[in-house]
């Protein structure tokens, strides 16, 4: 787990995320075995961020519920550091949906990720102060989720999922509920954050501006297997507005458009396995 | 539920007024009635009124409630607090759930007064068997909803608690139990009204006691004011504890108002 958890330098980094040779295979009914990750091998350095498109079901959420030790792989091996993988608050994870704990006040859905963790009261209580102030939402801890728009429940996820200072952020389409205003200011406030303390996040989007936008390196997934993987040579800080004058960034859109356009057209199963089929079984086997 | 509904903008207020405006409708139906049916048989508002009131003060209400009340909320909070810990068990451990289910589905569905011979031999007609023919009817919806409200914890949430690192007795205590209160407080309400049927019923058919005892009397002597009286009583008292238990669910679910 996080092993620089202190009050430390803002720049404590990431651990690199390696995948080797990983398989994963679901049965989704009775007859049916899917293929969710095939053979997959993957290395991300230590702080990069990666945006991971590809059409549905084309196994992205699996790889990040892999990352995350959620599941385990049917074969291969996936390294986080130096260690297996294992879910705590050392790698951070923003599902499709915001799962926020209805019962609980926005600060106890920060402080879960804490709960059970090294630190004590006074030491929790302050780190979850500090980020609610981050995410913007200092004027809104007493409130519970149903009283707060999309966008601010988004927050608080990405809140409970930096609060552990995670050298891993694994964040699963966090943003496709929301509307285009709220993507756009999330997104910008996803990358100030992400330049604070520089995890390496692995972030699953259908969007391929947002892939853009916020990435170092885009992978494009199809059929549970890596099928391109490029670097994103962009000056940083990106802001929304001028990344997109730049020339550089038309000719990747259109690059990794028509590629992924081509992979929908090409399979046109992959519509089947939609969102809450294949993509995201309940109980892989 | 009325909130899902977008009742919310209703005013308590508002409400309180067209109950208490149904209520006044409901009185004058039950005096025109009176008039126009045979006297014997419905009793106007006012005969009612001067035999409660004629009960009240003979003392036989007052002694009567309170004899049915210790059957009857003795015997829910044994119900209780045997029902909500086998529930949770039950939800809990996998295989023991699916084991014992078959045999409370079959429970609660056997009609329970066709236990109460067997009870009269087993506990005698005095407190003991009328508290367990309180105790059976209340704590089989207590039990199923208990156990339902376990087994039906959001996955998507159990998930969430895995990935910070939560472990199974965490995500049991900060998931699964939260997530059941609403079941389990709709097995109370269940079990209440059914406890409330079954103190009835347990006083007409052990030892004739309490307000069941009075029904009995009243009613066999064709005395139908005081018998209308305890009828009343016994409406009341399902109100008082149902609307009770409503106001716990509504404090103990305040967040899901999407207001302060």
């Amino acid at each position: 787990m996080g092993d620089t958890n202190g009050d430390g330098p803002a720049h404590n980094g990431g651990r690199s995320i390696s995948l080797r040779r990983v398989s994963k295979v679901f049965l989704p009914a009775a007859n049916a075995r899917v293929k969710a990750i095939d053979d997959v091998s993957l290395l991300v350095p230590a702080c990069q961020f990666v945006a991971i498109v590809g059409p549905s079901g084309c196994g992205k959420s699996t790889l990040l519920r892999l990352v995350d030790g959620l599941i385990m792989p049917d074969s291969g091996a996936v390294t986080i550091g130096n260690s297996g993988p294992a879910p705590g608050p050392g790698i951070g994870m923003m599902f499709q949906t915001v799962r926020l704990i209805p019962w609980r006040t926005v600060r106890d859905n920060v402080g879960f990720a804490l709960e059970g963790g090294p630190l004590d009261r006074a030491e929790r209580k302050a780190r979850i102060e500090t980020q609610l102030l981050q995410v913007g939402l200092g004027r809104w801890a007493d409130h519970y989720p149903a009283q707060l728009s999309g966008g601010m429940q988004q927050r608080v996820a990405l809140a409970r999922a930096l609060v552990g200072r995670p050298d891993v952020l694994l964040m699963d389409e966090p943003f496709a509920s929301l509307d285009a205003q709220t993507r756009e200011l999330m997104q910008e406030d996803l990358l100030a954050l992400w330049s604070n303390h520089r995890p390496t996040v692995l972030f699953v989007t259908h969007s391929v501006d947002e892939a853009l936008l916020l990435a170092d390196r885009v992978i494009v997934m199809g059929r549970g297997k890596v099928l391109e993987d490029f670097l994103v040579h962009l000056p940083r800080p990106r802001t929304t507005a001028d990344a997109r004058q730049a020339r550089t960034y038309g000719q990747l859109r259109d690059r990794l458009w028509s590629r992924i356009r081509a992979l929908v057209l090409a399979d046109p199963e992959s519509a089947f396995f939609g969102r809450g089929g294949a993509q995201e079984p309940k109980r892989p086997q | 539920m009325d909130r899902a509904y977008g009742n919310r903008r209703t005013s308590p207020l508002t409400v309180a007024m067209a109950r208490l405006g149904l209520l006044v409708l409901l009185l004058a139906l039950w005096w025109l009635a009176s008039e126009h049916v045979s006297r014997n048989l419905i009793p106007s508002p006012p005969e009612t009124a001067n035999a409660a009131l004629r009960l009240w003060l003979e003392g036989k209400l007052p002694g009567a409630i309170g004899t049915s009340l210790i059957t009857y909320l003795g015997g829910f909070a044994l119900a209780t607090v045997a029902a909500v810990p086998l529930g949770i068990v039950m939800g809990a451990f996998g295989l023991l759930g699916r084991t014992l289910e078959v045999y409370v589905y079959a429970l609660a569905a056997t009609p329970r007064v066709a236990f109460i011979p067997l009870i009269i031999v087993v506990l005698g007609l005095g407190i003991e068997a009328k508290l367990f023919v309180v105790f059976l009817g209340a704590v089989m919806p207590i039990v199923i909803n208990t156990y339902a409200g376990v087994r039906q914890a959001d996955a998507d949430l159990v998930e969430m608690a895995r990935s910070v690192g939560a472990r199974r007795a965490r995500i049991f205590r900060a998931i699964v139990l939260p997530g059941a209160v609403p079941y389990i407080l709709t097995g109370l309400r269940i079990g209440a009204t059914i406890g409330l049927i079954n103190t009835v019923v347990a006083e007409l058919y052990t030892a004739v006691t309490g307000l069941g005892g009075l029904l009995a009397l009243y009613g066999n002597t064709f005395r139908m004011a005081e018998y209308f009286v305890i009828v009343l009583t016994l409406a009341a008292i399902g109100v008082v504890v149902t609307e009770a238990l409503r106001l716990l669910e509504r404090r103990l679910t305040h967040w899901t108002k999407p207001t302060h």
